[in-house]
């Protein structure tokens, strides 16, 4: 199959079955699956333990053979060697070699794209600076947690810029602000025309991120489409509203009663845990705390970013702070979940009329 | 290349770091520093060098095989097994790049182990051969015949195989061959024979033999006559005789009294005995007073030696062929290790080397049982089970022959010169053809083997 220019990952009546030393089959892993990736997409597979994901994730690299069906990245089979330039991948574990630096590691991996010495340091710089990794010095892997060897886990995936980022468990042991950042990191690869294939037991997480996802259970997929499609609730509306006087609320809510016919639900919305942990923490650090292991990192490699738009370089705790602090609402909060427009036109207009001079709502 | 010497000097340091590794590479040490303290020997020149060259040289490689073996097996085992693999073979490498590089990698390690074990012998040797330590005969000696690389030139073989053939056929012509008996095994038989008769010199008799050189012998340097004998009698006791000396253009004869045990003796030669044409003629007449026949090797009875390099150049030529042997073993841990998990992969190639060890007494068994069947089941036939035995045998025989070679290290420390000839053959044997084998098993298996198993 030639690589069209909109799908980047195909999967075909994929099968695998693992057999034991005699050839018998004991246990059938992925039971005929079929799904397609386009370019640019945050595609996530969910599923329980043991559901297939690990495992189609495997075969997409050529790790495993296909007992059946078939499988296509970039057009090419998985085990073309020329495709992986373009691939990055990282596994659900962290399998570095333990003697080596973060600065070694990323330099193996860096040669192993055979790329030149001086564009390798450049991008081992930026790429420690974004995971917060620059100041281990020679500090070596075995004596890094588990989240800074993720970190590096995800630097070596990305050394080669690559088109395609296949993640299995991103965001698996790593604290709120390394989750955060992997989540931003996924939207600005995506912004940047790379697609990124993930999987995740962190449901938050693929909800956070994906455009598409594909939910697994025994080795077949049960639902797919994008997230939007089979997360929306048809007969439910969320209108975000701030900074009404308690006048302003009652007259909405009378509004809606006479509209609806029915008592209206009314909430307050609530910072969720992880805007609170960053807050916590951003303080603690103004107060000059620190710890020894990774630091919050930059947004984004540069050469990640591309040539024409580059990082400013700042702090990601800070660049996140900034970016939710002021959002009201769960909803806006969540990239994923974008606010739903009310169906009625009429509806629309009352609430203006109702609100006047006398309110701000928020710009979205 | 830069990809495959990325992956070498990765798979360097994992080995260097393995605690296995470390304490053999101790081990190492000990072996090379200790033995020369030691091992006294008998205290002669020979026994000297032979304990610092021939034994440290050889534990040193039976260290280092088993270093390599290790290192070999664990390099693609290990990381298979805990998935380090992945990420790299996720990445745009060939997976032949990969056994290419972990191989490199363990040639890297060898090499320097190995340079550095031949500076510390030489060394050593420099230091316990010093000319302060010997008497002027002893430290002549040493410097002439046993820190030298000399060219050893055989006998000229007798022409055995006509002749062998010749009775061989009279013998089948006139229906006396044993029954039973195949005709290979006989021919062998008799061959065996003549040469022991053409090499036998009877009470009062005098035989010669013919010796032609390759090269002439360097101006100023000796040349030696070495002989090797045992006696007819059953009393191995010393014996008189007289050695002739001549060539075909100079009738001149050199007359040598022989006054020496059975066992493997040289005397210093005038060089202008060798000929224009690089001929010797070596005659010699037993005059022993007991009536007595003195029975010179078959192989090695009458030699010459002369100088052809300096101790060094020997010694590099021979780490050469045991840096050989060392990446033979690499290529055979590592397609192991691709085969199968650390222990199994350990265990089979260390069967497999022992099976090299054996191979002199496989070739025993299968001639053996070539020569003479009954020797297996005196009762006649061979049972099905002793057939595929046999043939079990003769395959595995047939596999390791080519690998049991020329030992340098029994030339290197008895002054002879291992040349670029065995150097040559051994680097196509056990790199080009085994390691070719090996390797093109273990990267096709490497090829086809599924990385992602679940542990």
């Amino acid at each position: 199959m030639e690589e069209t220019s909109d799908i980047v990952l195909s999967v075909e009546g994929l099968h695998k079955v693992f057999k034991d030393f005699w050839g018998r089959p004991r246990a059938k892993a992925v039971n005929g699956i079929d799904f397609e990736v386009k370019r640019g997409e945050v595609f996530g597979l969910l599923g329980p333990n043991g559901s297939g994901k690990s495992t189609t994730i495997k075969m997409l690299l050529g790790l495993l053979h296909p007992t059946r069906g078939k499988i296509h990245v970039l057009g090419k089979p998985p085990r073309d060697v020329q495709s992986k330039v373009r691939i990055g991948y990282l596994p659900e574990e962290s399998y570095l070699y333990p003697y080596l630096t973060a600065r070694e590691t990323l330099d193996f991996y860096g040669r192993l794209f055979d790329l030149s010495g001086p564009e390798r340091r450049q991008r081992i710089d930026q790429l420690l600076e974004m995971v917060g990794l620059q100041h281990t010095g020679r500090r070596t892997i075995k004596e890094f947690s588990k989240g800074m060897a993720r970190r590096i886990g995800l630097a070596q995936a990305l050394i080669n810029n690559p088109e395609i980022v296949i993640l299995d468990e991103p965001t698996s042991g790593l604290d709120p602000i390394g989750t955060r950042q992997v989540k931003d990191l996924i939207q600005t690869l995506a912004e940047r025309g790379k697609t990124v294939f993930l999987s995740s037991h962190l449901l938050a997480d693929v909800e956070d991120v994906c455009d598409r996802i594909a939910i697994l259970y025994a080795g077949q997929v049960q639902a797919e489409g994008s997230i939007v499609d089979l997360l929306q609730v048809d007969e439910h509306y969320l209108v975000p509203l701030s900074g009404l006087t308690p006048d302003q609320l009652q007259n909405v809510l009378r509004v809606l009663r006479e509209t609806l016919g029915a008592e209206p639900e009314l909430e307050h919305p609530r910072r969720n845990l992880e805007q609170f942990f960053m807050e916590v923490i951003s303080k603690a650090r103004a107060s000059g705390g620190e710890i020894s292991g990774a630091g919050a990192g930059k947004q984004v490699a540069d050469y990640l970013q591309g040539a024409e738009e580059t990082s400013g370089g700042g702090d990601v705790l800070e660049e996140i702070l900034k970016e939710r602090a002021p959002e009201p609402s769960p909803a806006a909060a969540d990239p994923a979940s974008e606010p739903v427009a009310p169906a009625g036109e009429d509806l629309d207009g009352r609430i203006d009329q109702l609100l006047g001079d006398q309110g701000d709502p928020k710009d979205e | 290349m830069n990809k495959v010497w990325a992956i070498a000097m990765i798979a360097l340091r994992s080995s260097v770091r393995s605690k296995v590794v470390i304490c053999l590479m101790l081990l190492l040490l000990v072996t090379i520093i200790g033995i020369p303290l030691t091992v006294k020997g008998d205290g002669s020149p020979e026994s000297k060098v032979q304990v610092l060259v021939s034994y440290t040289l050889a534990f040193s490689q039976i260290i280092l095989a088993i270093v390599t073996l290790w290192s070999g097996c664990a390099a693609v085992s290990t990381e298979v097994e805990d998935f380090r693999i992945h990420l790299v073979v996720t990445k745009p490498v060939r997976r032949a790049q990969i056994w290419l590089g972990k191989w490199l990698g363990l040639l890297v390690m060898n090499a320097v182990a190995l340079l550095l074990t031949g500076v510390a012998v030489y060394g050593l040797l420099a230091y316990q051969t010093r000319a302060s330590e010997w008497k002027e005969d002893e430290y002549a000696r040493l410097q002439e015949e046993v820190l030298v690389a000399r060219r050893l030139v055989p006998a000229d073989m007798p022409p055995v195989d006509r002749a062998a053939t010749l009775h061989l056929r009279e013998l089948i012509a006139s229906g006396r061959l044993e029954p039973g008996r195949s005709p290979e095994a006989a021919f062998t038989a008799i061959r065996q024979r003549m040469l022991i008769q053409t090499n036998s010199v009877e009470y009062g008799a005098t035989r010669s033999w013919s010796i032609t050189l390759p090269t002439r012998p360097p101006a100023g340097r000796k040349v030696f006559l070495q002989y090797k004998y045992q006696l007819g009698s059953l009393v191995q006791e010393p014996v008189s005789g007289m050695w002739f000396l001549g060539n075909n253009k100079d009738a001149r004869q050199i007359m040598i009294p022989l006054q020496q045990g059975p066992g493997t003796h040289s005397l210093a030669i005038p060089q202008e005995m060798v000929g224009e044409d690089l001929e010797i003629i070596v005659g010699y007449s037993n005059i022993h007073s007991n009536p007595t026949t003195v029975l010179f090797d078959v192989n090695e009875g009458v030699q010459i030696l002369y100088f052809q390099d300096p101790f060094v150049t020997n010694l590099c030529r021979t780490l050469l062929i045991q840096f050989f042997q060392l990446a033979l073993y690499a290529a055979l841990g590592l397609t192991m290790g691709t085969l199968f998990s650390m222990p199994v992969a350990a265990f089979t190639s260390i069967f497999i080397i022992i099976l090299q060890l054996f191979s002199g007494f496989i070739e025993t068994i299968t001639q053996d049982a070539a020569a003479d069947g009954s020797s297996v089941d005196p009762e006649g036939a061979l049972t099905i089970v002793e057939q595929l035995t046999m043939f079990m045998y003769k395959g595995v025989h047939l596999l390791l022959k080519p690998l049991s070679t020329n030992n340098p290290l029994e030339l290197l420390s008895s002054g002879v010169v291992v040349g670029w000839d065995i150097v040559a053959a051994e680097f196509l044997v056990k790199i080009v053809m085994y390691t070719g084998i090996i390797g093109g098993m273990g990267v096709l298996l490497f090829n086809r083997r599924e990385l992602g198993i679940p542990a």
